[in-house]
């Protein structure tokens, strides 16, 4: 399953950012094997409507689930729409995102 | 003649000169044109109707025609169409009603439905025509309220006042669209002075005739009548700052109330105004 996490920076093991439709990154983990890439947000200076953008680039790039801070509604109801599953994460290394996630302790919302 | 009165920097006294002038002028129509939070109505002891509503056109898209292309989407500017696997979502609060959508969708599978975003409303009371328009609450885009609001705009009234909404950008530019004269009222503070000097950029470059009008003079500095000045701007007329014409202000009494004698001046200003355009 391919897990979108925002980011700030390509580092290794980078921090969740705090914000998901103007993240400069999506940090794309494949969790069989948690080989992690980097995608460029499109949306990260959009006019309005970031989040929308965002979640459509998304779902065009196999994104299944996104790990987020906090969303807005134009956007959660666009990830509802796509069958995107959403979880509630929180200021962590990506790394340990997932394996939270594996272990199921992190929240469905 | 169709005057619009700008101001930049909020707070001014745009609203207090469009209602005084109103209050005093014959054959005048008040259009009050800052729609997000219009005020003139609290000055006026008036009752208004409901004229009409103001309205942009949404897309709808029909289903059997859509292969999910996602041309929409991925051409629309504002972000308001999405693609998802099996439908195209539309947020139509983001949605500005371009109808760029419907022009190039390949399968013609998008047709417009209109969508209430204000209201018209409109009062009269003796010598005065009065028109506003009201920003439904949870609505972002008031400039086709505005455009909306400005076909109400009567041909028959001798002068048409023009109350425009604080601030320089497409609000503004789409109240003074078309019309003869701007007055611009400045505060004179740098502040003031800061945001006035955005406007006339911008009225500049729309080619537009101004001048301007020097409100709560005595607060503040100099530097604003020494802009007009150099500039060659000129100053129509100063009103003076007063506690009285405050304090009327905050009951809702506006300051022709307080200084008669302004409707000479007033009469001196259109003079000015007329001779310009």
């Amino acid at each position: 399953m391919k897990v979108a996490i925002p980011v700030s920076s390509k580092i290794d093991n980078p921090t969740m950012f705090n914000r998901f439709g103007r993240a400069k990154y999506f940090c794309i983990i494949e969790t069989e094997d948690e080989t992690a890439v980097f995608l460029d947000n499109p949306a990260v200076d959009a006019r309005g409507g970031a989040g929308l953008r965002a979640v459509e680039f998304l779902v065009e790039n196999g994104v299944q689930s996104v790990i987020v801070p906090q969303l807005g509604p134009n956007a959660d109801r666009a990830l509802r729409a796509a069958n995107v599953s959403i979880f509630q994460g929180e200021q962590l290394p990506v790394k340990d995102l997932i394996s939270k996630l594996k272990n199921e302790d992190l929240r469905k919302i | 003649m169709e005057i619009a009165i700008v101001s930049g920097k909020g707070g001014t006294g745009k609203t207090s000169l469009a209602v005084s002038l109103a209050q005093t002028l014959e054959d005048v129509q008040l259009i009050d044109a800052d729609v997000d939070e219009p005020n003139c109505s609290i000055f006026l002891d008036m009752d208004t109707e409901h004229k009409a509503n103001a309205e942009i056109p949404v897309p709808v898209i029909n289903y059997d025609l859509c292969t999910l292309c996602g041309i929409c989407s991925a051409n629309c500017e504002y972000n308001a169409l999405m693609r998802v696997p099996d439908q195209i979502l539309l947020f139509d609060k983001m949605c500005h009603g371009c109808g760029l959508c419907s022009k190039i969708c390949p399968e013609n599978a998008i047709t417009e439905t209109p969508r209430t975003i204000g209201k018209i409303l409109q009062g009269e009371k003796g010598n005065l025509l009065f028109n506003y328009g009201k920003m439904d609450v949870g609505e972002e885009l008031s400039t086709p309220i505005i455009s909306q609001l400005k076909q109400h705009i009567s041909k028959e009234r001798k002068i048409v006042i023009i109350d425009a909404p604080p601030g320089s950008a497409c609000p503004m530019v789409e109240t003074i669209a078309d019309v003869d004269y701007v007055i611009v009222v400045g505060e004179p503070t740098p502040f003031g002075l800061s945001d006035m000097k955005i406007v006339i950029e911008t009225l500049r470059i729309l080619n537009m005739k101004f001048g301007i009008v020097i409100n709560k003079d005595g607060i503040g500095d100099k530097e604003m009548e020494q802009f007009c000045i150099d500039e060659k701007i000129p100053i129509l007329l100063k009103i003076p700052f007063s506690l009285e014409i405050a304090r009327n202000y905050s009951k809702g009494v506006p300051f022709i109330k307080i200084l008669p004698e302004m409707a000479a001046k007033f009469e001196s200003m259109l003079a000015k105004i007329k001779e310009e355009i």
